[in-house]
Formats: structure tokens, C-alpha cells, sequence
């Protein structure tokens, strides 16, 4: 009988994760429904319960970028568009949204590059989703070492010349896979970017009202936390200009 | 124009005073001498300060005399005018003198002033009056005048004297107006009529300013002219002197059948109020003004006889057509121009379509309108290109194309036809249909907005395959591979540089082999044991001893010896080598069951050797 009791439970916890994928399916689909009918308090509310179950997904984090950018928050809607492409850098809707989000913050912040080379070299690092970018690095792992063996096995030292010269091929896709999957990687684990999140705050020159006041940002200003500390963090604006801002006005993208 | 004006404006000062006036005549005179004689032309006209007067007042008439020669015009005689009495006569002349465009023109105003007295009270005309000059005879309109008993007020006299003072500014209805001013009270629906609004006054205007947009009910409006600066000019109207100017002017065509109402402009104006005295400064006063609105008729397209293609034209039109080319070859494009040209509705009117035609294809047609304003007539045309493509060989005619109209004049419905076309249509060149690119426009955007949210989703979370334990196991299998893959091939390489290892390490399955048919024989109790069980046996130990195959038993056993072998294993060994050895050369001598005990007796000494050899093998075979 407990044996019977036994099996029954693991076959539950087998099939919870996949009865709890259904149930976020149809509220995701509830908030699509409610956005289409305007009403995004409501599809907000939707989509940000599936979020605060830890999904991790860009098409959730695109919808509820946009339902905020809807209610007019602007902070908000940039901060997910963010963290949608965080996971997907390559998504065309999320950074075309993004772009337009940013030309309605008070601060100018659109970087546009220019340089038609630096654009290519971008679409080729973040045209591989990072997962498969990460298989493709063992892919070449691999590659390298079977011929590794290979040489080792089938060819004689004399005999080794040609060999080699394919093997450096193998050692220099390896070099520019590793090197491009470190880039995404450390990008994807970058826990320092962060967005505005409060209509305006002050950045001073220390953790306190006290100092002097050195800028002033507003909603929707992206922007790097260096020095993370209890109730003041010290971040660096994209111009280069550090100073401390309160905790409570921002979000970091990859908290 | 503002030369002109500002001379008209300095010349109306310049009445007020004679000395003005004389300097000024003689200025004139000194550049008529220079003057370029360009026209003869002379025109006269008559009027009066005022159309109704008291009993008591007297009627100033004026008869003025415009043109090159108007200085020699002698004193008109004046016909009798009845119930008016000639109290004296006046006379002055101006010239003015402009230079238009780099053309010289001059011009000289000569006036005579008649001052009449009523003789009694009633309507009275005065007649034309006639001059003759190089036997051109001109005449005035006549001027309808009339006499009240009662004494009224004085009317501002323009014509002499410009300026007013506080108390001129009386009679303001009479002196300063506007008039909304149309050609016709009756037409027909999608016809046109010309609205001119003009101001008419007889005071000094200092500015002019409309009060509010007027509301065309009814009426698809077409703003022709509206003004922008003061052009006052002076105009006769109804026998008294004013200034006028054209405030604006539309183009009415009205959308609905029935009484119509053209609405009234407002607007304000300042009217220039003279010093009382030296000391004083001008002042002005401002007048609100507001045109009265005008009824007219409008009449529907009668539906009897109406055409079956007609498409809502009023006027009166014309149709041709023209192609450029008469002769082409399928697959070119050529152009075939419809012009619609007259007067009449020009941008409400559809223009003709033309017919399917097999042999060419048709794409939509370019259309240009242009219309404009000629003598409160609007004329205009439209011009419709249409791309045609050659599709069909052969010799075609382009049938006329009827345009149907409804003609106001004549009440009726006319129909305006085109003259037909021949086309010849030659097999192509090369035998491929080319469509020669249309006209073509670029998508614009029109607006940016986010995109639109996805309605579905997998919903999986993102999680790096780093976190997944395999990963990296795969990254460390394929690292420990290397050293695998050394050890494989050291191993290879012994075997193949090795001989002795080789064999060593195939005597076994030598050994086995013999073996095997050895005791196929023990049990039949053949001879042939023997031989195979030696011959074994031998084979295996050369091969684990790395002697020479085919040594002798001699070199065998004294191998094992040195090899360590124990003493005791090495006589059994030698035993049953020689017992083989005997059987081989002694054959009969052997019962079958000392067959199977010496079967027996090499199974174990294989078993020891073998035993043995794993110990020894381990301390220098190896």
C-alpha cells in the first residue's frame, strides 16, 4: 500500500509543472484579451502574475513592456523591453518598441550607430540565441578534440603536417565561438544595467541629499549601477557622468 | 497698382488746396512733355455728391473727363435739366503720371462742376450729358435725383473735399457700405456664380479688417480673391462718386436645389476723422460694417431628357482628343489626352470614361483641372491622360467619346463629342509583352507606434544550458578523451612494434585451437591426440617463452628453466612432451584409456603452465 501511496505522489509531481504550464498559458492568454480590449490595468495584472511565478520569457516581458507603455509608463514599459531582450537580443518587435519608447523620454538617450560595419558585426553577435551559441561553442569543442584524437590515433608524426592545419582551423572557430559566447554570456549575467523607474531623481556626488547635486534624470533613463549599496547606489549615466541616485527609483534589468 | 493709387490719393488731396493744386499742374504738365503718347482713349462720367437732397441744398454735379487729350476738352454743353436751376460752373484738371512695369503712362482728369438748385420738390433725371471730341461721341448714364421738402443734413462731399470732420459722419448707411455683388439671381444646381464683395465709401479709410468668416450653406465654395491691403479706386455707382475696393471674391456652386442665401461678410473699419483745428491731431472712428445677404434661385437638372452618361456638368463645353501616335507596336504604352475645355463646373464635373477596348489594356488616367476667373465667368479646363498598352496586332479605331452637359443658357442637354482615332497595332520586336512601369509612389509613413502584443506564447522559461550538469560533463569527457586516445595508441603502437607480444598474447587462442581438435580425438581414443596435443603444446609455450617456433623440446625445457619456472611444473611438462613423443613414434602402443589419461594429465599441466605464467609473466615476460 505505501509503495502504491509512493508512486501516485511522484506521478503528481511529475505532472504539476505541466498542469501549471496550461494554467499560465490561459492567463496569458486572459491579459492578450484584455489588451485587445483595452483594458490594460487589468491584462497588466495578468501578465505580471505569470512573471511573478519566475517565467523568464521575451514574448511575456514584450507584452507586458508594451501594456505599460500603454498606461503611460514609460519606465516600466523600457525596463521589460529590456529584459525581453536580454534574452533575445536579435527580436526585431522588442527592439523596434524600445527605440520608440526611448524617443518619449525627457532625457535623450538613443544611441544611433552609425558606423554600417559595427552594425553587421552586432547582427552576427546577436543573431544565435545564447543557448544555441553555447551548443555551438561544445559543437566546436568537440570538433576540436576528435581531431585531437584523431591525429593522436591514426597519424604518425611525419604524417601529422596536414592534419594539424585543419586542426588549427578547428582551434581558431573555437577561439572566435568562445570569445563571442563569453561576450553574450557576460552580457546575458550582467546584473548592473538598470532603468528609471521614478519621474525624475537627483544623482549627487554621495550616498546622501547632503551632496552636491550633480544631474537630474527622468523616467526611463537607462543606465549602469557601479556600487550597489543599502539605500543609495552609485550608478554611471551612458555619458560617463557617475553620482549617487536612491535605491527606490530604479530597477535593474537582471535583478 | 500702388503708384496709381497713392497718386489717385495725393490728387484728391490736392483739391483742397490751390496752391497744391497749382504746383502740382504744373509738375504734370512739365512730364506730360516727356510723356510717351500710348492711347487716345477718353472716358467720361457723371455724378452727384448726393442722390437725395433737401429743397434748400444745392446738387453739385460733376462731369469728369479722363484721358491723353482730356485738357483740350472744351466745356460740355449742359442740356436742360428740369426742376434744376444752374447756380454757377467750375472747372479743374489733374494729371497723373505713372510708370508701370518700365511703361510710361499718363493720364489727365479734367472736372467740371455744375452747382444745380432745386426748384421744387419731386424725382428728377438729370440726362446724359454728351461731349464730341475728333468725332468720337461719348455720353454719360443718367442720374436719378431726389428732392425732399425737408431740409436734411448736409452730405459729405467727397469729390471736392475727401476729408470729414466729427459731425460729416452722419449719414454713415448712405456713405459707407458693403455690397455683396452677383451676375445672376436664377441658375441652375453645380452651375457657378461669381460673389464679389466690395466695400464703397466716401470717406477716408484708414483700415480695413474682416469681423468673421461667412458660412456658405448649400454652396461648394472656391475662393478666388481675398484682399490684403487697401486698393481703393474710385467707381460711379449709381450716379454718386465713391471710393471702392474688392474685399473678396468666391466661386459658388451650389449643391442643393431651392432659395439659397449668399451670407453677408462683417468687417470693421476705420474712417479717418480730420483736425477740428490746427492745434488738434486726425483722429479715427471705427464703423462696423456688414454686407446684406442675397437670395438667390436655385433650379434642379431637369431629369426629362437627361443623357444616360451625363455626370453632373453645368455650363457650356467643349471635347477633343488627341494621340500622338497612330502607329505602335504591342506592348508600347502611348498616351491618349482628353481635354475638356469651357466654362462651367469644372471641379465637380466627372470626366468620360473610356470604353473597354480588346486591344488595349487601360490604366488609370492622370487628370489635371485648372480653372480660372474671366469676366465673372469661370473657365477652365481638365485634362485627362490616359496610359494605354498596345496589347492586340491590327488596325483599330478608337470610337469618339461623348460628354454630356447641361447648358444653362439654353436649358437644355448638349452632348460633346470626339473625333474618333485610327491605331495600327504592329507585332512586337523581340515577341515579349513588356509593360513599361507606370507611374510609381513610394509608401510613406504616416505614423510610428509600438507594435502589437503577442497573443500566444510556449511561455518557457529561459534558463542557459550552462546550468544543466551535462554541459559541462561533455566538456570534460572530451577533455579526458585525449589522455584515452594516448594510451590506446601507445598500447597499438607495442603491439605492432613488438612481435614477441604479439604472439604472447595469441598463444592462448593457439593453444585452444589445437586443444580443441586433441579432444575431438581423446574421446574417439585416436592416436592422432598425441600428435596434435605436442604440436599444441609446443607452439604455446615457444610463443609465451618468445623462442623460435619449431625449437626442440630440449631448447623448450631448458627455456622454461631459466625462466624460473618451478622445477616439479617443468618435469610434468617434459613428462608428457616425451609420452606424446613416444606415442608419435611408437603407434599402437597406446590403449585407448591411457588416451584419455594422458587427455587428462594435459589439461592440468596447461592449467599450471598458465597459472604460472601469469605469475612469472608479471615479474619479467612483460
Amino acid at each position: 500500500m505505501t509503495r502504491q501511496y509512493i508512486l501516485i505522489f511522484v506521478l503528481l509531481i511529475l505532472l504539476m509543472p505541466l498542469a501549471a504550464e496550461i494554467s499560465y498559458q490561459d492567463i496569458f492568454r486572459e491579459g492578450a484579451t484584455h489588451y485587445s480590449e483595452r483594458n490594460y490595468e487589468e491584462a497588466l495584472t495578468s501578465f505580471l502574475s505569470i512573471a511573478e511565478e519566475g517565467i523568464e520569457n521575451a514574448e511575456l516581458y514584450y507584452n507586458i513592456g508594451n501594456t505599460y507603455f500603454r498606461l503611460h509608463q514609460l519606465g516600466n514599459a523600457i525596463l521589460y523591453y529590456k529584459k525581453g531582450l536580454r534574452i533575445r537580443p536579435d527580436d526585431n518587435l522588442l527592439i523596434h518598441n524600445l527605440n520608440y519608447a526611448l524617443t518619449h523620454t525627457k532625457d535623450r538617450q538613443q544611441v544611433e550607430e552609425t558606423n554600417p560595419l559595427v552594425t553587421l558585426i552586432r547582427q552576427v553577435i546577436y543573431s544565435v540565441p545564447i543557448n544555441s551559441l553555447l551548443k555551438i561553442l561544445l559543437a566546436s569543442f568537440f570538433l576540436v578534440f576528435i581531431a585531437i584524437n584523431v591525429i593522436i590515433i591514426s597519424f604518425r608524426e611525419r604524417e601529422r603536417t596536414v592534419p594539424l592545419f585543419i586542426l588549427s582551423i578547428f582551434l581558431l572557430l573555437l577561439l572566435i565561438v568562445s570569445s563571442i559566447s563569453y561576450y553574450r554570456w557576460s552580457r546575458y549575467t550582467d546584473n548592473r544595467e538598470a532603468v528609471l523607474l521614478s519621474s525624475a531623481a537627483n544623482g549627487f556626488s554621495g550616498p546622501d541629499d547632503d551632496y552636491t547635486n550633480l544631474f537630474r534624470i527622468h523616467e526611463g533613463m537607462i543606465f549602469k549601477v557601479v556600487n550597489r549599496g543599502y539605500e543609495w547606489s552609485q550608478i554611471e549615466l551612458p555619458t560617463g557622468i557617475s553620482g549617487w541616485i536612491r535605491n527606490e527609483t530604479f530597477a535593474l534589468v537582471n535583478p | 497698382m500702388v503708384n496709381q493709387s497713392r497718386y489717385v490719393n495725393i490728387l484728391m488731396r490736392g483739391y483742397c488746396c490751390p496752391l497744391k493744386t497749382a504746383i502740382f499742374g504744373a509738375l504734370s504738365l512739365l512730364m506730360l512733355l516727356f510723356a510717351y503718347p500710348l492711347a487716345a482713349d477718353l472716358s467720361i462720367t457723371s455724378y452727384v455728391d448726393n442722390t437725395t437732397i433737401g429743397q434748400n441744398q444745392n446738387l453739385r454735379l460733376t462731369v469728369e473727363i479722363r484721358g491723353e487729350k482730356a485738357a483740350q476738352i472744351p466745356q460740355p454743353e449742359l442740356p436742360s435739366i428740369s426742376g434744376f436751376r444752374l447756380a454757377g460752373t467750375s472747372s479743374s484738371s489733374s494729371s497723373s503720371f505713372s510708370i508701370i512695369n518700365g511703361r510710361m503712362t499718363s493720364s489727365v482728369t479734367k472736372s467740371f462742376i455744375y452747382t444745380l438748385q432745386p426748384e421744387n420738390a419731386g424725382r428728377f433725371l438729370i440726362p446724359p450729358i454728351t461731349i464730341q471730341f475728333e468725332g468720337e461721341t461719348k455720353t454719360t448714364n443718367p442720374i436719378r435725383i431726389t428732392v425732399t421738402e425737408e431740409t436734411s443734413q448736409p452730405a459729405p462731399q467727397t469729390s471736392r473735399q475727401p476729408s470729414q470732420t466729427e459731425s460729416d459722419l452722419t449719414n454713415i448707411a448712405d456713405n459707407l457700405f458693403v455690397k455683396a455683388e452677383i451676375n445672376k439671381t436664377s441658375l441652375y444646381r453645380g452651375e457657378p456664380i461669381v460673389v464679389n464683395y466690395r466695400l464703397y465709401s466716401r470717406y477716408d479709410l484708414a483700415n480695413v479688417t474682416f469681423l468673421s468668416e461667412p458660412n456658405f450653406v448649400g454652396f461648394w465654395k472656391e475662393d478666388v480673391f481675398t484682399a490684403s491691403r487697401m486698393n481703393l479706386q474710385r467707381t460711379n455707382y449709381q450716379g454718386r462718386m465713391f471710393q471702392s475696393m474688392l474685399l473678396r471674391s468666391v466661386i459658388l456652386y451650389p449643391n442643393q436645389s431651392g432659395t439659397l442665401t449668399i451670407p453677408s461678410v462683417e468687417l470693421s473699419a476705420d474712417v479717418i476723422v480730420r483736425a477740428r483745428s490746427f492745434f488738434d491731431f486726425d483722429s479715427s472712428r471705427k464703423f462696423n460694417l456688414k454686407s446684406d445677404p442675397v437670395r438667390i434661385t436655385i433650379k434642379d437638372i431637369p431629369t426629362a431628357d437627361r443623357p444616360q452618361n451625363y455626370t453632373g456638368a453645368v455650363g457650356s463645353f467643349n471635347i477633343t482628343s488627341e494621340m500622338i501616335q497612330s502607329k505602335v507596336k504591342v506592348g508600347d504604352t502611348f498616351t491618349l489626352i482628353l481635354r475638356i475645355t469651357g466654362s462651367g463646373n469644372f471641379h465637380q464635373l466627372n470626366y468620360p470614361e473610356l470604353p473597354e477596348l480588346p486591344f488595349l489594356r487601360i490604366i488609370d488616367p492622370e487628370v489635371r483641372t485648372d480653372s480660372r476667373l474671366e469676366d465673372a465667368n469661370v473657365l477652365g479646363s481638365t485634362n485627362v491622360s490616359y496610359p494605354l498598352i498596345a496589347v492586340r496586332e491590327g488596325d483599330y479605331e478608337i470610337p469618339p467619346i461623348h460628354f454630356s452637359y447641361f447648358d444653362p443658357n439654353q436649358e437644355r442637354f448638349r452632348i460633346a463629342r470626339t473625333s474618333s482615332h485610327k491605331l495600327s497595332i504592329q507585332p512586337s520586336e523581340t515577341g515579349i509583352v513588356q509593360h513599361t512601369a507606370i507611374a510609381q509612389t513610394d509608401i510613406v509613413r504616416e505614423g510610428t507606434d509600438i507594435f502589437y502584443i503577442h497573443s500566444t506564447s510556449d511561455l518557457n522559461s529561459h534558463k542557459l544550458v550552462t546550468e544543466h550538469f551535462l554541459y559541462w560533463l561533455l566538456f570534460f569527457g572530451a577533455i579526458l578523451s585525449v589522455p584515452a586516445s594516448f594510451i590506446y595508441r601507445k598500447e597499438r603502437d607495442k603491439l605492432l612494434s613488438d612481435s614477441g607480444y604479439l604472439r604472447q598474447k595469441g598463444a592462448r587462442r593457439i593453444l585452444r585451437k589445437y586443444l580443441k581438435k586433441a579432444t575431438e580425438h581423446a574421446q574417439k581414443g585416436n592416436m592422432e591426440f598425441y600428435s596434435y596435443a605436442n604440436t599444441g603444446l609446443s607452439n604455446y609455450l615457444t610463443d609465451i617463452l618468445k623462442i623460435p617456433r619449431g625449437s626442440t623440446n630440449e631448447t623448450i625445457i631448458a627455456s622454461l628453466q631459466t625462466n624460473d619456472f618451478p622445477e616439479n611444473s617443468v618435469q610434468k611438462i617434459r613428462d608428457i612432451i616425451n609420452r606424446c613423443l613416444e606415442a608419435r613414434f611408437m603407434p599402437g602402443g597406446f590403449a585407448p584409456e591411457k588416451i584419455n589419461k594422458d587427455y587428462e594429465t594435459v589439461k592440468m599441466v596447461i592449467n599450471e603452465i598458465s597459472r604460472i605464467k601469469s605469475k612469472v609473466s608479471n615479474k619479467s615476460l612483460l
